[in-house]
């Protein structure tokens, strides 16, 4: 479906919307609340490697939506999927 | 059709304000781990949202990555959209409440 194909595309770990940052409530400058659980019990396990924003990374990097860094992201998204 | 997600690897998410789309759930989960899925019902008259969502990850271990990241964070409380709390359980978890 080329919507949620667009989905993939466009969104990534360690970079929220204004839009979704918005319905958050979550300011500039704050880090979203799972970032504190993630310091204490580790990285997701399909991104190893992740850097958090004033944890594992630079606090300079949190701007523009942006709170973490994901390299080596994994090809996310099921190519079958026909949900709407 | 397949509209169905795979309990071994999905999460029922509660109480989600109907403004919610699917899109934002989608960027919201991905945060935690990758998605596969999503099947997100609407009310086949009125056409809105009915207020939950089921998440399909991509692996069992993300599953239980992010069920141990919710338990771990304020009480469960890890995620708010539009000034409410979403309820994450495992799927077909029906004891927990």
């Amino acid at each position: 479906e080329a919507q949620w194909r667009k989905m993939i595309k466009d969104k990534v770990p360690g970079k929220l919307s204004t839009n979704l940052r918005t319905a958050m409530g979550l300011e500039d400058g704050q880090l979203p609340p799972w970032c504190m659980t993630m310091n204490e019990i580790g990285m997701p396990p399909a991104y190893a490697g992740m850097q958090v924003a004033g944890i594992n990374w630079d606090i300079s990097n949190l701007k523009d939506g942006t709170y973490a860094k994901v390299t080596n992201l994994p090809k996310i998204g099921n190519k079958n999927n026909k949900s709407q | 059709m397949n509209n169905s997600t795979d309990v071994s690897k999905s999460v029922y998410v509660g109480n989600v304000d109907p403004r919610v789309t699917k899109e934002e759930l989608y960027e919201l989960f991905i945060q935690l781990g990758p998605v596969n899925k999503i099947r997100y019902p609407k009310d086949k008259v009125l056409q809105t949202y009915q207020g939950y969502a089921f998440i399909e990850f991509s692996k069992e271990k993300d599953l239980e990555y992010v069920l141990n990241l919710v338990s771990k964070t304020n009480n469960g409380n890890i995620m708010k959209l539009y000034d409410r709390w979403l309820r994450i359980r495992r799927t077909g978890d029906n004891n927990n409440s």
